[in-house]
């Protein structure tokens, strides 16, 4: 997390990560419980693991060197998120809406940590401008 | 058709385990 997004280290505490990969993992465990009965949602967990497999990939070339994350980003998110999307397309659940929607929610996730990091910003660098 | 949702799961356990605890990861002894 700190070599992937250098500018936001700071905010990058162990609680914090604690609890963004608790709801990462928590939401997959939500997904696999519900299923097929709401399949966008379902989907959307695959979709998220595909998405979130790119970040360390990211990193890697930007930084061109390996960063933890790079290797099962590439070599097993990905092979299992195309996997649930075709199970879910055998079984006729997968409308253009349902790829669309779960599409989306999948990488609208990352809202999530994306919010933390950019109150945590905004919150330093307001406390940095009032210092000053 | 659940069993491949419960595979997603494995997957984020695995990819959070890469990216966090193992050395050189966040968590791991060559934390950066």
């Amino acid at each position: 997390m700190r070599r992937n997004a250098p500018a936001f280290a700071f905010a990058a505490t162990v609680p914090a990560a604690a609890v963004i990969n608790a709801m990462f993992i928590a939401g997959a465990v939500a997904a696999a419980l519900v299923g097929p009965r709401a399949p966008v949602f379902a989907l959307s967990a695959a979709a998220l693991i595909a998405a979130n497999g790119w970040v360390p990939v990211a990193g890697m070339v930007r930084e061109r060197r390996y960063l933890p994350g790079v290797v099962t980003g590439l070599l097993v998110s990905q092979p299992v998120a195309a996997l649930a999307y075709l199970e879910y397309s055998r079984a006729g659940l997968v409308t253009g809406g349902v790829l669309a929607a779960s599409l989306i929610l999948g990488a609208g996730y990352h809202l999530v940590p994306a919010g933390y990091f950019g109150f945590r910003w905004a919150v330093q660098h307001a406390g940095a401008a009032g210092a000053s | 058709m659940s069993w491949v949702l419960w595979l997603v799961v494995a997957a984020a356990v695995a990819h959070v385990t890469e990216e966090f605890w193992l050395p050189g990861g966040f968590l791991g002894s060559d934390a950066a």
